[in-house]
């Protein structure tokens, strides 16, 4: 061994101990580039005991995550390209009128939910009401229990529309969350259609109804 | 040479301090809220990989989008807990004691900017499993929580960051609406219809030895929410035109032959009363609801008897029946 080689060595051996790992620079040349390389002396593809398991590396150096504002790459020993999570959701109106309720008609409104995501899992849209229909003096429309909101009777649901709802008849709201859209896989620009339905009868209590329904989007990476 | 391959090694052995982290799975925040700049529950999940879990003194990292607010977030409004099982959806979930440091079999739990560290004392959590984090009013261990995270401005993709050094990491994304709920609103027109079956009542030639009647019916419907109340009232004493007689009103509950008595009995579910009673010069009420009502019929019935002091004449009386709807 020469005395340059020792030398290096020596340095390597105080370096590590000193100062801990190497920051290490991008390497380039005119033909490639690696913003952070890694170097490894060790480590095997699963490591185990009767008490721990791990997927290890050994001696590496320049690992970890870049992040831009659309993707990530996880450097390293089994380093992986991450692309972000993106989730967009909106709502149409924050309004819904039914106007004036009759015995002879079938009154409704109607908004839309619009999903993007790349989840894994998807997503999850829910309706939770703060109460049933009503007015100020506690009269309500009654919900729906029969699937479809008929005319003549005092009914009050909602129906869906779209490749993603949750179910096909038309269903009450309820205080707790119910879903009414979701996905098992990513989708983009999923569109599903709410339409609030009433009816009522000749009992129905006179008066002004209304409720608010809060609208929450949820994606499941 | 054997001193390089021995040396090299042990040179970037001893440099060791990376376990690569896996990704967490089945990451999801559900809020409570998601309109811009108000405040928010949030109930953080995440699946630990094979080989993952929390081991005693590791910290696990929730770090809030930009924007997000902590404010006076703080651990009593932090509950945190670990699933039975990797499906977030079905697993039961244990609660953790939690503390403003982490001692023992004691969780730390503390904000700072905008993460929440949740700190390990002795405790572990196992490989595998469902992670729950609630922030907020819907943290009730040791009480219910008083603060939330207040939402950022509207916006899609905000990252929420979920690291540590349990070593495992992942991420979700949140998005931030202008409104998002709806406001339904419908009206109900008030209605209310009244019908009298007839406008004359004629109780033919009365008699000691039995009791004459007539009658008619009153129907109401409405929707009124307090229903609706019908009234009698008469222009005076079933009397001769002259003024000079009249017939007794009744005063003992029934009109009884042989008895100078006149008076009015009801049928119907909306009946005010079940005996007989006198009709009045003010308001009587003869049927009534507190609710909203279709086809209610009451059927009023006069009755009148006489005893041999009558005096001979014609008699009559003209009554006035009103029904109000109160809405």
């Amino acid at each position: 061994m020469s005395i340059i080689k020792l030398f290096l060595y020596v340095f390597l051996i105080l370096s590590q101990l000193s100062f801990g790992p190497f920051v290490l620079a991008e390497m380039n040349s005119g033909n490639f580039k690696i913003k952070f390389d890694s170097l490894n002396v060790g480590g095997r593809d699963y490591s185990s005991s009767s008490n721990f398991f791990v997927e290890d590396t050994a001696g590496e150096q320049g690992s970890g995550q870049n992040r831009s504002n659309n993707f990530s790459s996880d450097s390293g020993y089994r380093g992986t390209l991450v692309v972000d999570p993106l989730f967009s959701f909106s709502l149409s109106t924050p309004s819904c009128a039914l106007g004036t309720l009759t015995t002879t008609t079938i009154q409704t409104c109607s908004y839309v939910i619009t999903t993007s995501t790349n989840a894994f899992n998807g997503y999850v849209t829910t309706l939770t009401e703060d109460g049933n229909l009503r007015t100020n003096n506690g009269a309500f429309v009654n919900d729906i229990v029969d699937g479809v909101v008929t005319v003549g009777v005092e009914e009050y649901g909602i129906g869906l529309t779209g490749t993603h709802r949750a179910f096909t008849d038309d269903r009450a709201l309820t205080s707790t969350a119910l879903i009414i859209a979701s996905s098992a896989v990513a989708v983009s620009n999923s569109v599903v259609t709410i339409t609030n339905k009433a009816s009522i009868s000749a009992l129905t209590e006179a008066g002004l109804y209304s409720q608010i329904i809060s609208v929450t989007s949820t994606s499941v990476y | 040479m054997l001193i390089t391959a021995l040396i090299t090694p042990l040179v970037l052995g001893v440099s060791i301090n990376n376990v690569q982290a896996s990704l967490l799975t089945s990451v999801s925040d559900v809020m409570s809220r998601t309109k811009a700049l108000i405040p928010s529950n949030h109930e953080i999940k995440f699946v630990t990989p094979p080989g993952g879990g929390v081991k005693a003194g590791e910290t696990v990292n929730y770090t809030f989008p930009v924007g997000f607010t902590l404010g006076s977030v703080d651990f009593p409004d932090i509950d945190f807990a670990s699933g039975s099982s990797n499906n977030c959806l079905t697993a039961t979930f244990t609660e953790k004691t939690l503390g403003p440091v982490a001692f023992t079999s004691t969780w730390g739990g503390s904000v700072s900017g905008q993460t929440i560290t949740i700190t390990s004392g002795t405790s572990v959590i196992a490989a595998d499993t469902c992670i729950r984090l609630r922030v907020g009013t819907n943290a009730v261990i040791g009480g219910t929580g008083v603060n939330q995270v207040t939402n950022a401005i509207a916006g899609n993709d905000y990252v929420l960051l979920v690291a540590g050094t349990f070593s495992d990491v992942g991420s979700m994304a949140l998005s931030i609406v202008a409104d998002d709920q709806v406001a339904v609103t419908a009206n109900v027109l008030p209605t209310f219809s009244f019908i009298m079956s007839g406008l004359s009542c004629e109780l033919g030639v009365l008699s000691p030895t039995d009791i004459k009647t007539c009658n008619y019916d009153i129907t109401t419907s409405t929707n009124a929410h307090n229903g609706y109340t019908t009234t009698i009232v008469e222009d005076g004493n079933l009397r001769t035109t002259d003024g000079g007689s009249d017939i007794n009103d009744v005063v003992d509950g029934g009109v009884s032959v042989t008895s100078e008595e006149y008076g009015i009995g009801l049928t119907g579910s909306d009946r005010a009363f079940s005996d007989e009673q006198a009709i009045l010069n003010t308001d009587k009420i003869i049927a009534s609801n507190s609710g909203t009502v279709v086809g209610s019929l009451v059927n009023v019935t006069h009755k009148a008897t006489i005893s041999v002091f009558t005096s001979a004449g014609s008699y009559s009386h003209t009554v006035t029946l009103i029904s109000v709807g109160i809405f």
